[in-house]
């Protein structure tokens, strides 16, 4: 996975702005206040000692707030972002099959029913478009799909939006043939977050369970007085539970890292 | 030099080195630290013979013997990621194609539309054997054989020959709509057989971690033990 800049707050609020609300009470309460409970209770359960678990929280708040905030705001947006290129490009095809319609009405209903940063997108290139040359034209186009250039799919389509524009309607097959093939990646892509998901549901009863173990153990072997003079405040204690944290925080984070990465055809090994 | 080493050594890291764009001497020179390596653990073995005695030799032999596999285990592991992700970027290509083929107001020249993929393709495993295809092509116009080392070159599976051959015929009989079509069919199975492959190994590499959660259990679990045996043993002792 790629290494990735990190985000400001401001950043992340204009990136989800982009398509709906801002970031809201419950984003923080699920990528920030949860971790750290999660976090805390876990040390305090295995531990007893306030002050540790406070730092653990700390530590697995600053890790939601730095990690998983913005990779989930970052999901939000390519997911929108994608769907909306999918329904501009369903919506443009079905325009552009009826004859009567000229190109640039064509897509200027399909902008119309897009909405977010794609639609302001849209109506750009439509401004730019209404009175270029034929020259200026391919350059505007090119300029709209160079911000998507990530999706190769909708790339392609917008060049053979480019030779409508510039040479006529010759290439409709090609066109349906791409939003095709659009759809169908679509369709993968969902099927492959629902999987991941299925996944992470199990991760999330594991982890409760591993907290009703860790909860037994204060009665089972040792006894509730004995588990805490003889394990939490001991050195054996300290050691195994903190190997114990090393390992799941390091599993969780791997997790987030692999539960995060849409990308359906690219693979890093 | 590099010949000698060759003979020397297996054939095998050489024609999986060469696949994977690396010369004949950075290949050789891979060779020779892997030889130097592990001569180098049965010399220290001989040369500690009179303090350790036959079993120290034995065991640095082994211990080079077992470096000289585990390097050529990781050759052949990288080869496998390398060419794995070389599949998939040959079928990301062959959809990226079909559209130039229905595209029929241009001219039927597959040298343009694949210099034009080339193009796009920045930044890609498949760029570099696109040129080479584009450079063979130029050198042996009108045969197949530019067309099946693409194939060789890039995924090597039957389906990928098959598909360069069709484009191959398409190229050479001008009027049949039903080869493209057929192409088209090719291209989105090989596509789809390689999303699909990829959603599941990513699928798996993340469904590993509940069940390392479980086993991490065993950590603490080990460390109450050890508390409640030190417990019994201090509780024993003050008896006594």
């Amino acid at each position: 996975m790629k290494k990735k800049q990190r985000l400001g707050i401001d950043e992340l609020n204009a990136y989800k702005t982009a398509y709906g609300r801002p970031i809201a009470k419950e984003d923080y309460a699920v990528n920030v206040v949860l971790p750290a409970c999660f976090g805390g209770a876990l040390v305090f359960l295995l531990l007893n000692t306030w002050w540790l678990a406070c730092l653990v929280g700390v530590v697995y708040a600053i890790y939601g707030y730095r990690v998983l905030l913005p990779q989930n705001i970052q999901r939000f947006y390519l997911h929108k972002a994608f769907d909306q290129r999918n329904r501009f490009m369903n919506n443009l095809t079905q325009l552009l099959a009826d004859p009567s319609l000229s190109w640039f009405v064509a897509l200027q209903r399909a902008s119309e029913r897009c909405e977010g940063e794609f639609r302001a997108d849209l109506d750009q290139l439509l401004v730019h478009v209404q009175e270029a040359s034929t020259h200026e034209l391919g350059a505007f186009f090119r300029a709209f799909s160079d911000k998507y250039a990530k999706d190769v799919v909708f790339t392609l389509f917008v060049e053979q939006l480019e030779t409508i524009a510039l040479e006529g309607r010759t290439n409709i097959d090609m066109i349906r043939d791409i939003k095709t093939y659009h759809n169908q990646l679509r369709e993968r892509t969902k099927h492959f977050v629902a999987r991941k998901k299925r996944v992470i549901d199990q991760l999330k009863l594991y982890l409760l369970m591993s907290g009703g173990i860790v909860g037994l153990f204060h009665v089972f072997p040792l006894g509730f007085t004995n588990y805490l003079h003889s394990f939490a405040y001991t050195p054996i204690g300290w050691v195994t539970s903190g190997l114990y944290m090393g390992a799941l925080t390091w599993a969780l984070h791997k997790s987030c890292v692999h539960f995060y990465d849409d990308e359906v055809m690219e693979v890093t090994l | 030099m590099s010949a000698m080493v060759r003979k020397l050594t297996e054939p095998v890291i050489y024609d999986l080195g060469k696949k994977m764009g690396y010369s004949d001497k950075e290949i050789a020179q891979f060779q020779l630290k892997r030889l130097a390596l592990s001569f180098l653990c049965v010399c220290l073995g001989l040369v500690l013979f009179s303090m350790t005695g036959v079993l120290g030799v034995v065991f640095f032999s082994s211990v080079g013997l077992l470096l000289w596999v585990e390097k050529r285990k990781r050759v052949v592991q990288h080869y496998k990621a390398f060419s794995f992700v070389r599949q998939v970027s040959f079928s990301k290509f062959c959809r990226m194609l079909i559209p130039y083929l229905l595209l029929e107001t241009q001219t039927k020249s597959l040298y343009g539309i694949f210099h034009q993929l080339a193009q796009r393709m920045a930044n890609d495993p498949l760029q570099e054997p696109l040129y080479q295809l584009l450079a063979d092509l130029n050198d042996h116009p009108n045969e197949i054989d530019p067309f099946l080392r693409f194939a060789t070159a890039c995924s090597g599976t039957d389906e990928a020959i098959n598909f360069m051959t069709t484009l191959y015929y398409y190229q050479q009989r001008s009027e049949d709509p039903t080869l493209i079509q057929e192409l088209a069919r090719l291209a989105n199975d090989e596509l789809f057989q390689g999303v699909q492959t990829i959603i599941d190994m990513k699928v798996r590499r993340l469904s590993k971690y509940p069940m390392f959660l479980v086993f991490s259990l065993g950590i603490p679990l080990l460390g109450i033990m050890a508390a409640f045996v030190l417990q019994l043993v201090q509780a024993n002792l003050l008896v006594k």
